[in-house]
């Protein structure tokens, strides 16, 4: 896309064209806007380490951003730079992102020198480490690491003491890293 | 692919105007502020000695510490609430105020008497003041947390710890008309201690509940 090569101020000048036009109700101009505000974004989640990411996280990542611009247009104020408005939400967005990825299940691997986040989904081994456990410890893993239940609830479904729980999840995760490493 | 999002959302576009400007803003937290004076003018009785507090200088450049609190601390919400909001000033100047007003408050203090002022301060009528600064700033800052709900704050915790701290030097303003008990221990435990308290408070609802 020849925006991609515009200076800084052109590109400034350029949405807030399109922003201001599209705050009529100018659908084309709203479009114009957030595929012009998709290639700034693109640019500056690469700046802030998208590299890290899948290719299917990284969509996700893009997406969320485009319905938060769309959901929080209101919130900008034409006096002020575009830009930098369009970067506070991405980040806002990026590190949104993380944190949930935090809490959705991830098998970390290392390839090439960068951490790739592969999502339990479409990780093609995720079976095959699964099957690595026992019956008992895929009920503890399925419960801590993917339900989020606590150590005590986990340890009072399965009638176990809760320090059995947390020596059961630290094998678990210490047999998984050993395997992916392999 | 992006392009599928994008010709979906242009789809669903109005036109729209921003969400609100700082005058709008104003108006409607002077609304709000009206409203709380009036509520606590039916409610609060004035001190005892308003008349002769009144005469005193401590006791206006108390007042003129809490409205600048109060007011930058709404400065700093506003600004908190747009994603390109910077409040480092309004912060510098908000923290360096509450230092004063501390500092004003430990000049009258006198250690001799600290063990039996401490031991009336442990008195629940004494603590209304708490209780009462707590209130007002839970409804101040319930009002001001709805409307910026509506904006894009990117730091939900700082815009509601500047929500809660507004509210509270408020309700701390408000307590110098009604409060007759200006001790520095006093001060400390039954003002400050609550203030300090809301904005915890805030900061972990702000977290909460302006996430977006």
């Amino acid at each position: 896309m020849s925006d991609t090569l515009l200076p800084r101020k052109s590109v400034e000048d350029k949405l807030k064209h399109l922003f201001v036009s599209a705050a009529t109700g100018d659908r084309q101009a709203y479009e114009g806007f957030l595929e012009l505000s998709m290639v700034v974004v693109e640019k500056y989640l690469a700046f802030l380490g998208h590299r890290y990411l899948s290719h299917q996280a990284l969509e996700d990542l893009k997406q969320d951003v485009l319905v938060s611009l769309h959901e929080k247009k209101h919130t900008f104020q034409v006096q002020r730079p575009i830009l930098p408005w369009i970067y506070a939400i991405t980040r806002y967005r990026f590190i949104d992102f993380y944190r949930q990825q935090k809490r959705v299940p991830l098998m970390v691997a290392w390839d090439e020198g960068h951490i790739v986040a592969v999502e339990k989904s479409l990780s093609p081994d995720w079976e095959d480490l699964v099957s690595l456990l026992s019956p008992k410890q895929k009920e503890m893993f399925q419960m801590i690491k993917i339900e989020g239940e606590s150590y005590v609830d986990t340890a009072r479904a399965l009638d176990v003491s809760v320090a059995s729980v947390k020596v059961g999840i630290h094998r678990i995760m210490k047999a998984l890293k050993e395997k992916v490493k392999k | 692919m992006s392009k599928p999002t994008i010709q979906a959302l242009a789809q669903s576009h109005r036109a729209f105007t921003a969400i609100d400007d700082g005058k709008s803003f104003t108006v409607k937290c002077v609304l709000h502020t009206l409203g709380l004076l009036a509520l606590a003018w039916l409610v609060l009785p004035v001190r005892a000695d308003f008349s002769s507090a009144f005469s005193q200088l401590t006791f206006h450049a108390e007042n003129i510490g809490w409205v600048i609190v109060w007011g930058g601390s709404l400065v700093g919400f506003y600004r908190s609430s747009f994603p390109t909001g910077h409040g480092r000033v309004i912060g510098v100047v908000v923290f360096t105020t509450l230092a004063l007003l501390a500092a004003l408050s430990l000049t009258q203090f006198d250690p001799a008497g600290a063990a039996h002022e401490f031991a009336g301060e442990l008195d629940l009528y004494r603590g209304r003041c708490g209780f009462i600064i707590a209130g007002v700033s839970v409804v101040y800052a319930t009002l001001l947390g709805s409307w910026a709900r509506n904006a894009a704050p990117v730091k939900p915790h700082i815009t509601g710890f500047y929500a809660a701290l507004g509210t509270s030097a408020f309700g701390c303003l408000l307590m110098q008309v009604v409060c007759s008990h200006h001790n520095p221990l006093h001060m400390l435990i039954w003002h400050f201690v609550p203030t300090a308290l809301m904005c915890f408070a805030g900061q972990v609802a702000g977290a909460r509940w302006l996430r977006w």
